[in-house]
């Protein structure tokens, strides 16, 4: 008996538990940081990872290489339980301090308060990215210039059958 | 989600439900084990297969299997059950159930002429046995228009594994394939301890009509905002924790000669060791890897018995926007084979973007990586593959990129594997008024990383992978996959 008999049976059993764990788990809560403080601080995007790791893609070592991910160890996130609630009420209270104004205006308009660079990167995907031209707000001018144009041509068909 | 049945009192179950259910507990323990990436894997070269278009429709290999590609899986790539079954497959390598040999290039070309020789042997042990799947095969060999194939419609491959397990039949100019990868990741000194997700789900087309082709994959992806992977290769644009409808591939392309074709499209770029492993660290750096990296462009590829080459123009990724964000340049690689179970080989990437899409630094970015690779057969059952690439990025000192693996296969279809990885990007180079950022393991200072992996493909098609990672400064991961092929 071929063997792609038996995985046809077992591949049934595999589909049906893949299906069950397509309610994915977070991955590494870490990579969902970004999101956890854009909506906390309002910004335009999810951040890139250099606002806390001072490097594009970040690691627990790395988390304390920038100031605002050493003040929010302050205010008393804790990196390592890879928890996005804990940065919420973290950036919340660094919100709440005054003396923190600046810098979180610096991130409502996407910026690094830091060192002023930019922090929402590229979007990915094609098709929604694709913005139809704007027909133009008047369009009387085009269409009767249309118009008379196809009843110039009817009324030039007519003629011939008509003599 | 609650089940209609729940709390109705059912009939005693049947042998088979019960053994259905058990594994249904047991099998998602078992999913600890396992994957890949995609496929293309590079200890083949042990079975004479240095070059990848026999068995993948991409020329330099990965994901979509040929029809020759799909006979071989079940040939040299997973166990054989029973002792009796394994001796009359023994090494009879169908080389000659080739549909086409002119989509397999060189390869296939040097394989028909060890295929004869060891056709002999084989011949007299081919089990008469066919089934539907085997039936459609041969009858896609029989169809075949190559003269080089003549023997295909007298020997009915012994275990092709149709599409869908032979679910659908599929016309001669088509190929589908299709890939689930369930990943589970374990982290036991973070206190975030367990993470179970799929990591790709695809289905992947190609069609041929003579020499004109077109194909791709499309597949679908739910990652976070902050995550590398995925995202590049989007269709839709979801930017957060959605899903999201991805193609890594679509082209169309066109054999100029069996040897030399040309595709235009989003490619897989030409560069380095086409391993399996996206994270490895050589394809991370690079940018190459194939779960998301791929870049549109037009690409050249030449196989012939001692060599190949491919040649990709970048024109940029344009799933990503804006368009300052998009890489242009070429990448690149020329392997040479001295015998049927070595190469050696060079790469070369040479990008420009106006502004990285990582580093976001809002200037100018020309990102080049060139280096060597090198895989060889030592004996029947071990293969050792490696590569070392340098990376220079504009306002980065000169960094580098490499990894070497030996790969045992002690009972076909088990694998054993060693790597090592080593890396170091380049620091960023001192800005006048800027405070220098700190030199760190992987940027300025040297990082390395080890893998201990064990791969199993326990059925045609059907694989499991466990890998234990360690690397500078990060927890250990176990990594573990179960992996569908369709």
């Amino acid at each position: 008996m071929s063997t792609w008999k038996s995985a046809k049976s077992v591949v049934s059993l595999l589909v049906a538990i893949g299906a069950a764990t397509l309610l994915p788990s977070p991955a590494r809560a870490s990579q969902e940081f970004p999101e956890a403080i854009q909506e906390a601080a309002g910004m335009p995007c999810a951040p890139s990872c250099k606002l806390c790791h001072g490097k594009p893609v970040g690691d627990l070592a790395s988390f304390t290489a920038k100031a605002l991910s050493v003040a929010l160890i302050s205010q008393g996130f804790a990196p390592a339980a890879h928890d996005t609630n804990f940065v919420k009420q973290a950036f919340a209270k660094y919100k709440a301090d005054p003396n923190n104004a600046e810098q979180v205006q610096a991130l409502v308009e996407g910026t690094d308060p830091e060192t002023g660079e930019a922090l929402c990167g590229p979007t990915y995907g094609c098709g929604a990215h694709v913005a139809k031209q704007a027909p133009p707000a008047d369009l009387a001018a085009p269409l009767w210039v249309v118009g008379a144009m196809v009843v110039g041509g009817l009324l030039r068909r007519r003629k011939p059958g008509a003599s | 989600m609650v089940s209609p049945s729940r709390g109705v009192s059912a009939a005693p179950p049947k042998p088979l439900l019960l053994l259905a259910r058990v594994l249904l507990l047991l099998v998602p323990l078992a999913m600890f084990a396992a994957p890949r990436e995609a496929h293309a894997y590079t200890w083949m070269i042990k079975h004479g297969y240095a070059t990848c278009g026999a068995c993948h429709t991409d020329p330099s290999g990965g994901e979509l299997l040929t029809f020759y590609g799909r006979v071989l899986s079940g040939e040299v790539l997973s166990t054989h059950w029973g002792e009796a079954e394994q001796t009359a497959r023994g090494h009879a390598r169908p080389t000659r159930f080739a549909a086409d040999p002119t989509r397999f290039a060189a390869r296939a070309k040097l394989a028909d002429k060890e295929g004869d020789a060891e056709a002999s042997e084989g011949e007299e042990a081919a089990p008469a046995e066919a089934n539907e799947g085997s039936a459609d095969a041969s009858a896609d060999a029989a169809t075949s228009e190559n003269a080089e194939a003549p023997a295909a419609a007298a020997e009915t491959p012994t275990d092709i594994t149709p599409f869908m397990f032979g679910l659908f039949g599929l016309p001669d100019w088509l190929q589908l394939g299709g890939s689930y990868r369930h990943l589970n990741v374990i982290t036991p000194t973070s206190d975030s301890k367990f993470a179970t997700f799929p990591m790709m789900m695809d289905l992947y087309g190609q069609a041929q009509f003579g020499s004109f082709k077109i194909g791709g994959s499309i597949g679908g992806a739910r990652v976070a905002a902050g995550s590398p992977y995925a995202r590049p290769a989007q269709v839709t644009g979801n930017q957060g924790k959605d899903w999201n409808l991805i193609s890594r591939t679509h082209y169309v392309g066109y054999d100029i000669t069996g040897e030399l074709q040309v595709r235009g499209g989003r490619l897989n770029l030409p560069f380095g060791v086409r391993i399996p492993e996206h994270v490895m660290w050589v394809r991370q750096a690079t940018r190459t890897d194939r779960e998301s990296a791929q870049q549109h462009g037009v690409s050249i590829n030449y196989t012939v018995e001692k060599a190949r080459v491919e040649v990709m123009g970048i024109a940029g990724n344009y799933q990503i926007n804006p368009d300052k964000y998009r890489e242009r340049g070429y990448a690149g690689y020329f392997e040479y084979f001295p015998t049927p179970e070595m190469s050696v080989g060079v790469s070369s990437l040479v990008t420009v973007a106006k502004d990285d899409r990582l580093l976001l630094e809002g200037k100018s970015m020309t990102r080049m990586a060139h280096g060597a690779m090198f895989r060889t057969a030592m004996g029947s059952k071990t293969v050792f593959v490696a590569e070392i690439d340098g990376l220079f990025r504009s306002r980065h000192e000169a960094g580098y990129v490499g990894f070497a693996q030996l790969d045992v296969e002690p009972t076909q279809g088990l694998h054993f594997m060693l790597t090592g990885e080593m890396l170091d990007e380049g620091h960023a180079k001192a800005i006048p008024g800027v405070a220098a950022t700190p030199r760190t393991a992987g940027s300025g200072k040297p990082k390395v990383g080890g893998w201990l992996s064990a791969a199993w493909w326990f059925l045609p098609h059907f694989d499991v992978r466990i890998d234990g990672v360690q690397r500078t400064g990060e927890d250990l991961q176990v990594l573990a996959q179960l992996h569908v092929y369709l």
